[in-house]
Order: C-alpha cells, then structure tokens, then sequence
C-alpha cells in the first residue's frame, strides 16, 4: 500500500506525469466496457440513482402553497424554495449554501474517500442509467464488444438505434426537467406539446439534453478523468485513516490461476486468482490492484465483483474492500483526528449560523432611488420637496399593508400615493415618495434622512436612509 | 504514418481547446452568478444603455457570453505560455 501513498505523495512530479500520459492518453484510451455486476454496493448505487433521479425528476411538479415548490424564476430575479422566497439581494444566503456544500464534501472525502463519486455525482448517476439501457439494449459486455466489432447487419442497426433512441428521450426529458427549474414546468410542458417554446427554454433544454446525452452516453470516465476539478483536488484532503477502496497485497499476491479447491498455499499463490473480474466491471477501467489510483470512482463494483469470486472459491471475502491504509499495514484507525474535528466544527456552526440568519430575516426589504430628473424642487411657501422612487418587497408569506415614514430633519413629512401600500406575498411594488421639508431648517445643501416602511401591524419594520437635497447657498 | 500524425494533431488541438473552453466555462458560470445577483441586468442596461431594448434573460445571456470570452482569454493565455516551458521540459526528458 506504500506504493498509493507514494502515488499521491509525489504531488508535481505526478501532475507531471499525468500531462504528458494525458496526451497519449486521448488517442490510446480504449472505450471501457463495463461488466455488469450485482452485490452490495452495487444495490446501494441502485437506491442512490433511484432517490437521486426520483428528487430530480419529481421535484419539479410538486406544488407548496399553490405555487411550484422550486422555482428559480431568473427573468423576475424571486427564486422560491417550498415556503420561502429569496431574492438576488439575499446571494449571502446562496455563498453560505455553497461553502457549507462545499465544507460537507470536504468532510465527507476526509472520512469516507470519494462516496460523492462513486453514489451522488450527477456524471456517476445519469452514467449509470444510461448504462443500464446501454446492457438493456445490446447486451452484456462480451456481446457489447462483439457488436461494436462486427459489421453494421440488421441487428446492429436495431441495437444500436433503440440504445440512441432510449438515450435520446431520456436526455430530452432531462433537459426539459432542467428548464422546468426555471419556468413553472405545467405551463412549459404545455408549450412543449403545442410547440410554443420561447428562444431561451429550447436554447437551455437542447443545451442541458444534449451534456446528458454526451456526458453519459459518450465521455463517461473522460469527463472524471480530464474535466472534473474535484477529481484533481479530492486527494488533498486524504489521510491515512480514510476509507478507500483497496486491494489487500499482503493477501492476495502472488496472484495465479488455479483449479478450485486446490491449496494455494500449497501452490505457492496468494487469494488473487487473477480472474480480472474486478478489471472488467470497473467503470473507469483501472485494475484497483495496481494501487489507489486517481482514476477511481470508489464505485465498489470491483469489491462485488471480487467478493463473488471468493465465494466461489470459498475464500473469505474482502481480499479488495473498503479500508483505510492504516488497516492495511496494521496500526489503528482513528476517525475522530484533527482534520475531521475541525470540519465539523465548522460545518456545524455555519449550518446553526445559516439557519437562524433565515429564521431571522426581516422578510421585507427597501431600495431607494432619487429621482433623476430633478434633485429638489421649491415649492410655494418656502418649502422644499426631494421625490424618491422606493422598492418595497414584500418576502413574507402573507400580504401586508405598509406606510412611509421620514425622519432627520425637524418637521419633515412623507407622502405616498396612495397613503396605504398593499402589497401581496412575495410581491413587489415601485411606490414614489415626497418629501417635503421647511427650507429654513437646511443648514446644508443635503441631509442624510431616514426613510421608515412599516407594516401596519406593527412586526415589520425597515428603515434606510438617504439623501435630502436643497438648494446651494440657502441658510449658510 | 502522415495520416497519424494528422489524428494526433487533430486531437492535440481538442485537447487545446478544452484547456481552454471548459476552466473558462466554469469561472464564467460562477462569475455570472456572483455578478447577476448583484446586478440587475435591467437597471444596467437602464444606467448605460438606455434606448436599447435588452430584456433580462437576453442581459443574462450576453453576461455570461462576455464573461467566458474574457476567461477564455485567460485560459489561452495560460496554455500558451505553459506550452513551450512544457515542450522543453520534455524534450529535456527524452535526452536524459
Ligand atoms: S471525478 Fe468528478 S465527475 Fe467524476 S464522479 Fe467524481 S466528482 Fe463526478
Ligand atoms: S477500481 Fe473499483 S471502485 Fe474504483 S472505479 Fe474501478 S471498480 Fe470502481
């Protein structure tokens, strides 16, 4: 096992290495026929991509409070997520939802190796169903490698064409999912039907059908291999007491064929009857018994397919098994050490930190705009008058009545029309304010001064200033 | 032998434009959504452009193209002045 920890230790000089194999790479690469396989790992894959595609698929159409649970409405900026709404002023929210997925995966890679890979990333999930229709529609992996050799005769065209075809639907249909993120999803598969698509949805659902279709029909391993930044980074945050997917070398060398029931301890042979099984399920076509190699997903195919081997033979299993390398060369495992305390130290109080600023956010907001077309007016009777455009958004869950209020200079009065602001849930509303002042009371030609829009309840309030402006040399 | 030769090319100058077009592609998906949250492409066009008639989704999509041109800039940049320090290193490598 020293051999993956030097693999990963030797940081530049193997980002060397890798470059120029890289370039080789590309045109060597041979397509990977994955051998199908069933056993416990692969059965947990199975509930991931059935929950994964499940929540992706569905999510779309579930309706809360007689709107669309999800809906990232970009050309009204509200963005709707079950009972709350969310506008681009509240990004802040947004980067903390980021950092704490971003920390949760760090976490995650620290403790159990790349789980993200091998059970949730979208590449890993749609593959894997696209691979199920692949051994659906021409078979297993011999027959897939015969196929693929053999002329282009009637059974090819139909294999090939009802794989193409599955693929294709299923690829549009997540496109279309895609969109309906975006834009209530009754509505656009109405549109879609009678063929009244706007330029951005076709645009967005082609473009998202399309990744799909390449990424999971065609790329597969590629897109880990040469595109994804996490594969590059994730083994930064290793240690010795991860959980990795690993062939045990003490046991199983030296590898060999060997009829069953012999002894191999009698044939001189470890547990490694080099069957290549685990070669030929591997997703990214690696042989997990070279060592810990970058390549892999930690998919655990090769620990199914392994495991069925040895219970064939009647070895006990887990000569290739999730471990860590401490086990390996026999010293303790600790899960609990600095770099996992840490994490969670910081995940747990960004997600309690997150939490209460949602919990306790004002859900109303005000923007103020100055008039552009004129700073100040005089008005009859000495006065002076600044008018304001000011945005109100409503992000509460029930409509409010809200009134303006001024403040900042002596006897300053605000007026709206009308008096009393209406303004539904999740809605906002452009409303001018006046202000109207004395011209004696202005030392200065502008004064801060405070706007306040308060719900008529009395539970909401927000109040933002701006400036008063007068004329230049009154006063002084 | 020429033919390939002329794959390998072909490929070297995918691999070249995916060096270049996918980092791109990404910095510019996480610029667009850092600036759009901040910005509305409205008042934008609104501040700047007054008599043109530039809806949001069409502001968002010019952002985003924009955005990737400049990274995509940077990224050709990148690779071309990481290639020849590259190329030497590796002729370095077949001499030892
Ligand atoms: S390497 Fe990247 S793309 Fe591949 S499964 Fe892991 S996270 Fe997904
Ligand atoms: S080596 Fe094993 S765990 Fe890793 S990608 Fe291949 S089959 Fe999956």
């Amino acid at each position: 096992m020293s051999e993956a920890r030097n693999r990963r230790g030797r940081g530049a000089k193997q980002e060397d290495a890798a470059a120029s194999e890289a370039v080789s790479m590309y045109q060597s690469r041979e397509k990977v026929y994955p051998r199908g396989i069933k056993g416990r790992f692969q059965s947990l894959r199975k509930f991931a991509v059935f929950a994964l595609l499940g929540l992706y698929y569905l999510l779309p159409w579930v309706t809360w409070n007689g709107r669309q649970a999800i809906l990232l409405d970009l050309p009204a900026r509200e963005f709707h997520i079950f009972g709350l709404t969310f506008w681009p002023q509240d990004f802040f929210f947004l980067a903390l939802l980021l950092i704490i997925c971003a920390l949760s995966l760090f976490f995650v890679t620290a403790l159990a190796g790349r789980v993200w890979c091998g059970y949730a990333c979208p590449q890993t999930v749609w593959t894997e169903v696209f691979l199920w229709i692949e051994h659906w529609t021409e078979g297993d992996r011999p027959r897939r490698m015969k196929l693929d050799r053999g002329p282009w005769n009637r059974e090819k065209i139909v294999r090939k064409f009802s794989k193409h075809g599955i693929w294709i639907l299923l690829a549009a249909w997540t496109g279309f999912t895609f969109v309906g993120f975006f834009t209530p999803i009754r509505e656009l598969g109405v549109r879609v039907f009678t063929l009244d698509l706007g330029p951005w949805e076709t645009f967005w659902l082609i473009f998202y059908g399309f990744a799909t279709w390449g990424n999971a029909g065609f790329m597969r391993e590629n897109v880990c291999l040469y595109m994804c930044p996490y594969a590059r980074f994730q083994s930064a945050m290793f240690d010795r007491d991860t959980l990795i997917i690993s062939y045990d070398e003490a046991r199983g060398e030296p590898r060999g064929p060997r009829k069953r029931g012999a002894d191999p301890a009698e044939l001189g042979l470890g547990d490694c009857i080099d069957c290549t099984m685990c070669v030929q399920v591997c997703p990214t076509g690696i042989d997990i018994r070279d060592g810990l190699q970058y390549e892999c997903i930690a998919c655990g195919a090769c620990i199914d397919a392994c495991d069925q081997v040895m219970d064939k033979m009647g070895y006990p299993r887990g000569l290739i098994r999730y471990t860590t390398e401490n086990t390996l060369e026999g010293k303790p495992t600790r899960i609990f050490r600095p770099r996992v305390i840490v994490y969670s130290v910081l995940l747990l109080a960004l997600i309690a930190g997150t939490l209460t600023a949602v919990a306790m956010r004002t859900p109303m907001r005000v923007d103020i705009l100055p008039d552009r077309n004129a700073l100040y007016r005089e008005l009859d009777g000495g006065r002076i008058e600044n008018v304001y455009d000011v945005k109100v958004l409503n992000m509460s869950q029930q409509a409010h009545t809200y009134t303006v209020s001024a403040s900042g200079l002596p006897g300053i009065t605000a007026d709206t029309d009308p008096d009393r602001i209406e303004i539904a849930a999740g809605e906002q509303r452009n409303v001018p304010v006046r202000l109207r002042v004395d011209a004696s009371v202005m030392s200065t030609p502008g004064t801060d001064v405070e706007l306040t829009v308060t719900s008529e309840d009395g539970t909401l309030s927000v109040t933002e200033t701006t400036r008063f402006h007068g004329p230049y040399n009154r006063g002084e | 032998m020429s033919d390939a030769s002329a794959t390998q090319a072909a490929s070297s100058r995918l691999r070249w434009l995916g060096a270049i077009l996918w980092p791109s592609f990404l910095t510019a998906g996480v610029a667009t959504m850092v600036f759009f949250a901040n910005v509305d492409p409205e008042t934008l066009r609104y501040e700047t452009l007054p008599d043109w008639e530039i809806g949001r989704k069409l502001g968002y999509t010019l952002g985003f193209f924009m955005f990737w041109a400049v990274c995509a800039a940077s990224s050709a940049l990148s690779v071309w002045l990481f290639s020849p320090a590259r190329r030497a290193a590796k002729a370095g490598r077949k001499e030892s």
